[in-house]
């Protein structure tokens, strides 16, 4: 344990020392392998199948927000499947078209949890893909997470339809799309996982809010639990395939993953250091930030905001401060007050 | 000389303006109604434009049904259920994006307190440096 401790202290250091190769690095290979990904599952479009293509798009995407990552994903899963049939990239097309009209106006933050799934999915756990996204992104997490869970569906059905695109003649443009229709939205298999990770999403978010010890890694392990539990009753209910070895493995990854991440990325403090310009009349600064690690202070501090009453205002004696004078008469509760801001308040507000 | 008071405070606020206030700084100039406003016209359009494509994607998946049927469909129940739905999903959009872009605003307000009280603060030491030249 202490030996992880340390290692969480050193990887802190790291971090807000070297920040700015981490975060592009880490952003880069979170895109390369989503598309890595995406190219694995699908690979019917030679440009969008290229290892080059992909490599360049995920040193673009290190640089730009998260959001554009998804929606570089988005767009590379469209070409696949346009290269499939162009009525399978129009059925996703339209899909991820009311996905974005309607929700990423709300909440365009979130919108990595949108490849984020299909990945755990991919990784054969999906089990842990409502836990991370309860646990990171919270409530606004579900919608994307629903639309997660259609793109994985969506792309695993990919092989079966080529293999049976050959029955179709050449202009049945309707019957094609209902069948997509029917294997990829009304998937009962996709729609069971969409619920079942939605009530966990709540689940996670909800004990994760609590405001008791190791909320966090309850909020994982009955998390995890309950979705075993929900994803058996639901299979068995809807008399649907499901491996009961698979649900096993996948509910420890799921846990596993939560304390995981919750170890080496929730309980730590990845302040970054900060480099920023500015000017006054006089100077040009280039100042470099670095954030001090001190726990102890830090909880001090805390303490200090929340404990401070009107009463301490009117207790404080700026004479204890400034030493006595002969013939000084007692402050009265303004002066105290008046002091008590002056000497205290304005200095931390600084600090 | 260097103040270091004032640049403690300047750094503080230059990193406020780089990361939080990057967003809150650009919506803090709209009034609130405004602002709501705009966003609730946004997710009006969104949620419109939403539900005409699930629409079509409903008219896709029932077209041989719909072609077959067409001289038997009740038009007038089908579109006032249609319109009933559509008037309900608005109001539903309407609420949540009312509240989420309230809290939203509430939010930006309080971060920009704090920067506009250490603008002043660096100001005043601005001043108070001048007086002492």
């Amino acid at each position: 344990m202490t030996e992880l401790l340390i290692l969480k202290d050193k990887l802190q250091n790291l971090y807000a020392r070297y920040d700015m190769i981490i975060s592009h690095v880490l952003k880069f290979a979170a895109a390369l392998v989503s598309f890595l990904v995406i190219r694995g599952m699908t690979g019917y479009n030679a440009t969008a199948s290229n290892i080059f293509v992909l490599i360049l798009l995920s040193a673009v995407c290190a640089f730009l927000p998260g959001g554009v990552t998804a929606l570089a994903g988005c767009v590379l899963i469209l070409l696949q499947l346009y290269g499939l049939a162009v009525e399978y990239a129009a059925v996703a097309f339209i899909v991820l078209a009311i996905m974005l009209l309607v929700y990423f106006i709300f909440s365009p933050k979130t919108s990595y949890v949108l490849l984020l799934v299909p990945i755990f999915f991919i990784m054969r756990i999906p089990y842990a893909a409502p836990v991370v996204v309860g646990l990171t992104a919270g409530l606004l997490g579900i919608v994307p997470a629903v639309f997660g869970t259609y793109l994985y569906y969506m792309m695993n059905f990919c092989s079966e339809f080529a293999l049976s695109a050959g029955s179709f003649g050449e202009g049945d443009f309707i019957p094609k799309l209902t069948f997509i229709m029917d294997n990829t939205i009304l998937n009962k298999e996709m729609l069971v996982m969409s619920i079942v990770f939605v009530a966990t999403i709540i689940l996670v978010y909800v004990i994760k809010s609590f405001s008791m010890d190791y909320s966090w890694v309850i909020a994982t392990v009955t998390g995890s639990v309950v979705e075993a539990i929900l994803v058996v009753m639901s299979h068995v209910m809807l008399s649907l395939d499901f491996n009961m070895g698979g649900l096993l493995i996948g509910t420890v990854a799921a846990i596993l993953t939560g304390l995981v991440l919750y170890f080496f990325f929730f309980s730590v403090d990845y302040s970054r250091t900060e480099r920023v310009q500015f000017e006054d009349d006089d100077y040009y600064y280039y100042v470099k930030a670095v954030p001090k690690f001190n726990m102890a202070k830090t909880e001090v501090k805390v303490k200090k905001i929340n404990s401070r009453t009107d009463d301490e205002k009117e207790q404080y004696d700026p004479r204890d401060v400034y030493g006595h004078e002969e013939g000084e008469v007692e402050p009265d509760e303004l002066d105290r007050q008046r002091a008590y801001e002056r000497d205290v308040v304005d200095l931390e507000d600084e600090e | 000389m260097v103040n270091k008071r004032k640049v403690r405070l300047m750094a503080r606020t230059a990193m406020y303006e780089k990361h939080e206030g990057h967003d809150e700084l650009k919506n803090a100039v709209y009034y609130r109604g405004d602002y709501v406003g705009m966003h609730m016209l946004f997710a009006g359009i969104g949620i419109t434009l939403g539900y005409l494509l699930c629409l079509f994607l409903v008219f896709v998946y029932r077209f041989e049904f719909i072609v077959n049927n067409l001289t038997d469909i009740n038009y007038r129940k089908l579109g006032s259920t249609l319109i009933i739905i559509y008037v309900l999903l608005l109001i539903v959009f309407q609420v949540i994006a009312y509240f989420v872009y309230s809290i939203r605003y509430n939010d930006y307000q309080s971060g920009l307190k704090f920067y506009i009280n250490r603008l002043k603060k660096i100001d005043k030491l601005g001043r108070e440096e001048k007086e002492e030249e």
